[in-house]
């Protein structure tokens, strides 16, 4: 019991040094965890971009391809779907409910997506999370639209603005439809994911801004004004992609089944969790570089340690003399040295977890409101306690280092310092 | 004089193309699709829903019976027999986790193309050289709650699926997993 007075009293006369290499480790392992936090939550909030959707549907390209372009919006389509393939595929007995999209046109570099109000409906984001609306109410006129946070965000839009949507999805666009402006209903709140970067309007709406053009561009000396616009049938004649819902799970691989090899027009429906699996894989390399990275700071934090205490030997020796006059033996010193460097890792463990925790508190709501991205906040994984075990069976093996050397200089030394 | 020799060879040209190609011999267009089909790997689909364990395995004839044809012999026609018969038989194949009871309801074995024509029901199968194995098992389990993993058997009687795409519907959402003979326990949550 003695000695240990004597070694916290030993520390308490260090505390300058000793203070900065607990901050250190305390950091470290603070770091170590939130990017294996980060790790795991990024991962599973890209895996919850959607949710709820059974299949998606789109012309047969590769499973990637079509979530890139249906779900993130990244890329373009290989074709587009027939409306009647649509038709007909929605009334397959097991399609409970659908979504058809279609892209094509942008605002101010925002992609401009064609759906129905189902949209709002149906749409699940992140653990069966739907779409909730900031402001305003889901479109229901021919020339209403609603906004992503982001895009309203970023355009400092408000509801009842006017908004004029480019042809094609560049960022310069010059061709506009500026005969028929669109006007915002509402806004939704953030989500995380692509829904905040994109401009939603019914699929009649896309319809009708492009029923005077021919050729990918006006006609000229034919513009239909967008009150006569609505008169006609504004039916889409293709959309570039659907989800599905289905009423049972097993009926997935049939409905599946059913339309990869539907006969009329050469279609794919994708599972999207298993495509956003496969996606992810892809960048598993930035994800163990991520891991690499926090290793090497607690390295960094246990060399740190390490070095404080070394060059706190040469101060110590006399200390250590006086130890081992009042009959200290050369393995207690040994004990002394190492039970502290121990002893230093485990309190900045437990201050680290501290500190990831308390900022977890702190940041999730901040976190969530500004990216969409909700942070779990789960007690310490069974992963992450084998990480910090190993963390601690190395600060057991580095901190035999200054022990050992203690060790040899109190056998050196004895109970004058020779120097 | 030129121009006339030239088009009325291309119209010969054009005859001779129509008269080989396949439309002129169906009379119809058909329509020409061909699932992927690589030895060695096999699918498994599972859906989990309510009671219900639902599993759905398809393979290329190759690495169940070693063949993909119809049988020409006595011990192909015998190996095919006990090839289906082991795929009617679940406890060969998949254990789903004990504790939550599960019971084989429903076995549906398709092997349509690979059977002698006179025991085939319907022969709208092309022949494209490859074949296929499918079946497709239901399972009811009293204690779903308790069905955390499946335990996949069947690369014993078949070791010539060296790997199983596995793709897997529960609750929480959709996966994808590669199971070997190694690696044969599937994780259900």
């Amino acid at each position: 019991m003695a000695i240990l007075q004597l070694a916290l009293k030993s520390l308490w006369n260090r505390r300058f040094t000793a203070g900065l290499t607990l901050l250190s480790i305390t950091l470290s392992v603070a770091l170590l965890l939130g990017v294996e936090r980060l790790r795991n939550e990024s991962r599973s909030s890209f895996a919850n971009t959607i949710s709820g959707t059974d299949l998606i549907v789109g012309a047969r390209s590769g499973s990637i391809q079509l979530l890139l372009y249906s779900v993130f919006r990244i890329g373009n389509p290989t074709n587009n779907i027939d409306w009647q393939s649509y038709q007909a595929i929605i009334k397959h007995p097991n399609v409970k409910w659908s979504i058809p999209i279609t892209l094509g046109d942008s605002h101010h570099g925002f992609r401009v997506m064609g759906t129905t109000p189902d949209y709002f409906k149906y749409y699940r984001y992140s653990r069966k999370r739907p779409l909730q609306f900031q402001n305003g109410k889901p479109f229901t006129d021919v020339y209403d639209a609603v906004l992503g946070a982001e895009v309203a965000e970023q355009l400092g839009y408000q509801l009842d603005q006017k908004i004029v949507i480019a042809h094609g999805a560049g960022k310069v666009s010059l061709i506009k439809h500026d005969n028929k402006p669109f006007t915002v209903v509402g806004i939704l709140n953030k989500t995380g994911t692509p829904v905040d970067r994109a401009v939603h309007v019914d699929l009649r709406g896309i319809e009708a801004i492009h029923i005077d053009w021919q050729g990918g561009s006006p006609t000229p000396g034919m513009r239909i004004t967008a009150d006569k616009a609505k008169q006609l049938d504004l039916n889409p004649k293709t959309i570039t992609a659907a989800m599905l819902g289905l009423s049972s799970r097993i009926s997935t691989f049939k409905v599946r089944h059913y339309i990869n090899n539907y006969r009329e027009e050469p279609l794919q429906a994708i599972l999207p969790g298993v495509a956003l699996q496969e996606l992810w894989d892809m960048m598993a390399v930035a994800e163990k570089a991520l891991l690499a990275i926090s290793l090497f700071v607690v390295l960094v934090g246990l060399t740190g340690m390490v070095t404080a205490i070394l060059t706190s030997l040469n101060e110590r020796r006399r200390e250590m003399a006086i130890l081992r006059s009042v009959g200290a033996r050369p393995a207690h010193i040994l004990l002394l040295i190492s039970g502290e460097a121990i002893g230093l890792c485990l309190l900045g463990i437990l201050l680290g977890i501290g500190l990831l925790y308390s900022l977890l508190f702190i940041g999730q709501p901040l976190i969530e409101s500004h990216y969409g991205l909700f942070i779990n906040i789960d007690w310490p994984s069974t992963y992450e306690f084998g990480l910090l075990g190993i963390l601690l069976l190395a600060s057991l093996l580095v901190s035999l280092i200054p022990g050992i050397r203690a060790y040899r200089y109190s056998l050196a030394d004895g109970m004058t310092i020779r120097l | 004089m030129f121009g006339n020799k030239l088009s009325s060879l291309s119209i010969i040209t054009a005859s001779l193309i129509l008269l080989y190609s396949p439309f002129t011999h169906a009379g119809k267009t058909q329509h020409r699709q061909h699932g992927s089909h690589e030895h060695g790997s096999a699918q498994l689909n599972i859906a989990i829903e309510g009671q219900r364990l639902y599993l759905e395995l398809s393979s290329p004839a190759a690495n169940i019976v070693g063949f993909e044809h119809k049988p020409h012999n006595d011990k192909q026609r015998q190996t095919l027999k006990k090839a289906i018969k082991i795929l009617n038989q679940t406890s060969l194949l998949f254990t789903p986790s004990a504790s939550a009871q599960c019971k084989s309801n429903k076995i549906e074995v398709d092997v349509d193309t690979l059977q002698d024509e006179h025991d085939k029901k319907d022969s709208h199968h092309h022949h494209s050289g490859h074949a296929d194995f499918s079946a497709h098992y239901v399972f009811v389990c009293q204690k779903p709650s308790k069905l955390t993993t499946l335990q996949l058997l069947l690369f014993k009687p078949f070791p010539g699926i060296e790997k199983l795409q596995v793709q897997l519907l529960t609750e929480t959402g959709q996966s994808a997993i590669t199971a070997t003979a190694q690696k044969a326990t599937i994780k259900l949550k």
